[in-house]
């Protein structure tokens, strides 16, 4: 029993590593040619960096909707640890022993 | 099929998907830092070099030239043609050199040696050195990154 | 973790050997207390957070940087347009920056005006203003290194103003130029301070600085110290970690978020032969400083108005270091002078930095 649930967490945290990995791949695409991001004005030597093309763009911003949504799930979930915690150190779960 | 007990706990759910998810996210982030530190090494598909310059190189001879950050080498063969490899060695990335007397290439580090047409004749190389394609056009010298022959 | 009847596992192995299950209990017995002013708590981790992404970057962008004359600004700009993704690690290492020092002094403001720095806790604000000046100087030291010719104007402006100071003043600027005047040797030396003096320094004195507010614990607002009633704490592992990471998860997300959509850009490499540039302006955390010194007339009675400004700044910075040693009377009139000249300082350092954004 307990061998089938250590296998369970196993899977599910290489899962989700997998999928993040995967879905960051998928979305930061290499560029084919060297001079990346760069606009550089010719006039003023400046470089400013800025996405090279739509495909880019679109990459940021699922990468950046992909972390607001990770960060709001995360959130979700720490909200739920925090009332437990809480609840379990007001019923003094915690005073005796030591986990 | 039916279980008669959950795998896990309600509290064990939320531990696991707290630290998969933050592993997850922390991935990618991951990325980026990973792609940063690993630069891809771009090898330049050809080479173009003035053809005077090697126009009047004696017969069993050689001259280095930039491949990308290695050093490359043309040969001038014994019957006027050129050859063009990347004078790396094959065992251990050390630089090579053309010994004209000998007609072999000579790798210092270790004792290596390679014939006149690159082929691994002597100690530790396991493999011919690479060769680079070359062609005449007009004034220019083109070094290619297929190997031809 | 060890029952007898469970095999010795890896976390047994390394306890008997490291014995740092005593850290871990340290922490699930601390507890932070709960109140109205809570929330100021949250400002230290943030600050070791965006310090730690720091380091992180500043690692990476080392990979890459040439710290030297010829090549500072062109090995920048390579990491901005050649390095996959270099310019989204060069803009958080900018952004996290901006919000370290910006947290940096939030956090002092929230300690000066609760006057946590009473006894027993003098040391901990003492080197607390020793990281705020650490801070400031890998701000500086940091803004030269692209090397271009903004962020040369702006530390030859700096790096000039102890020079008013008399006696030292020239030693100084000797001292942060590495001669005369701005040259390679600046960029080296800044580089140097940059990279691995002010690390140092910084983890010494955080070393310090956690260890203080280990050992005495968290400090209460001086009003409900008072009250003697007993205030609600709570553990500091798991509840206020958990509490803190959802505080860390939204100022990573807001990082990250500012960082792709302004990234700061690279102007061409300085000319030190060429005239000033227009709109020379230091980093917004020195604004205040750089409105201070602007405003002073260039003689007041036979001193020039440079070098008053200075001492009244280096005044300022000394009496905020004695800060805990000058408060002993908290709540007496002194006390609440203290607390007025805090709101003082703070309208006065806001109001310059906003002139100055407007001039």
């Amino acid at each position: 029993m307990m061998n089938k649930r250590r296998i369970f967490w196993a899977l599910l945290v290489i899962a989700l590593v997998v999928v993040g990995l995967g879905q960051s791949l998928a979305q930061e695409i290499p560029p084919e040619q060297p001079a990346q991001k760069a606009q550089v004005m010719e006039d003023q030597g400046k470089i400013i960096p800025s996405p090279k093309d739509i495909k880019e763009r679109t990459a940021i911003y699922v990468f950046i909707g992909w972390m607001w949504l990770s960060i709001t799930v995360l959130i979700f979930i720490l909200r739920a640890k925090i009332k437990e915690t809480d609840r379990l150190y007001h019923l003094r779960f915690f005073s005796q022993k030591k986990e | 099929m039916k279980l008669k007990h959950s795998l896990f706990t309600r509290r064990q759910f939320l531990n696991g998907l707290l630290g998969g998810w933050l592993a997850a996210l922390l991935g990618s982030f991951l990325y980026p830092i990973v792609r940063f530190v690993f630069p891809p090494y771009r090898e330049p598909d050809q080479v173009i070099l003035l053809f005077a310059d090697y126009k009047d190189m004696p017969p069993n001879s050689v001259r280095t030239f930039p491949w990308g950050s290695k050093p490359g080498l043309v040969k001038k063969n014994d019957d006027g043609s050129y050859s063009a490899f990347v004078a790396i060695c094959t065992h251990l990335d050390c630089n090579v050199t053309y010994l004209p007397e000998q007609k072999k290439f000579f790798c210092a580090c270790h004792e290596g040696w390679y014939d006149e047409k690159g082929i691994n004749i002597g100690g530790p190389p396991s493999r011919p050195l690479r060769r680079l394609g070359i062609v005449v056009e007009g004034e220019d010298l083109i070094i290619k990154k297929e190997d031809v022959e | 973790m060890s029952n007898g009847t469970e095999k010795p596992g890896l976390t047994d192995w390394f306890e008997e050997r490291l014995g740092l299950a005593i850290i871990t209990q340290f922490l699930r017995q601390k507890t932070v207390p709960q109140h109205k002013h809570s929330l100021w708590y949250y400002t230290g981790s943030a600050i070791l957070l965006f310090f730690s992404i720091q380091i992180i970057t500043g690692f990476m962008l080392l990979f890459y940087y040439k710290p030297t004359l010829e090549k500072a600004n062109e090995s920048v700009g390579r990491i901005m347009t050649e390095v996959p993704l270099g310019w989204i690690l060069r803009s958080v290492h900018f952004w996290s920056s901006t919000f370290m020092i910006a947290i940096v002094f939030i956090h002092l403001m929230s300690i000066w005006f609760t006057k946590s720095y009473r006894k027993p806790r003098e040391l901990t604000w003492m080197s607390g203003v020793f990281l705020l000046l650490v801070s400031l100087a890998f701000g500086f030291t940091g803004y030269l290194l692209p090397w271009d010719d903004l962020s040369v104007s702006a530390t030859k402006v700096g790096t000039d103003i102890p020079r008013s100071i008399p006696v030292v003043g020239a030693w100084a600027t000797k001292l942060l130029r590495g001669g005369e005047d701005v040259t390679g040797d600046t960029l080296t030396r800044f580089f140097g301070f940059h990279v691995c003096i002010l690390p140092l320094f910084a983890l010494f004195l955080i070393g310090l600085h956690v260890y203080l507010i280990q050992k005495q614990g968290m400090s209460l607002p001086l009003s409900l110290e008072k009250r003697q009633e007993k205030v609600k704490e709570l553990p500091f592992w798991p509840n206020f970690v958990y509490r803190e990471m959802i505080v860390w998860l939204i100022l990573l997300g807001l990082l990250i978020t500012l960082s792709i959509s302004f990234p700061p850009s690279l102007d061409k490499a300085a000319d030190l032969m060429a005239p000033a540039p227009e709109g020379i302006k230091p980093e917004w955390y020195f604004l205040f400083l750089f409105q201070t010194l602007k405003i002073f007339p260039s003689t007041i009675l036979f001193v020039s108005g440079d070098t008053l400004a200075v001492f009244l700044i280096l005044l300022f910075a000394i009496l905020l270091f004695f800060l805990p040693l000058i408060d002993n009377k908290l709540e007496k009139m002194k006390g609440r002078i203290i607390s007025y000249i805090a709101v003082a300082f703070l309208v006065f350092a806001v109001g310059m930095s906003v002139w100055s954004l407007l001039e």
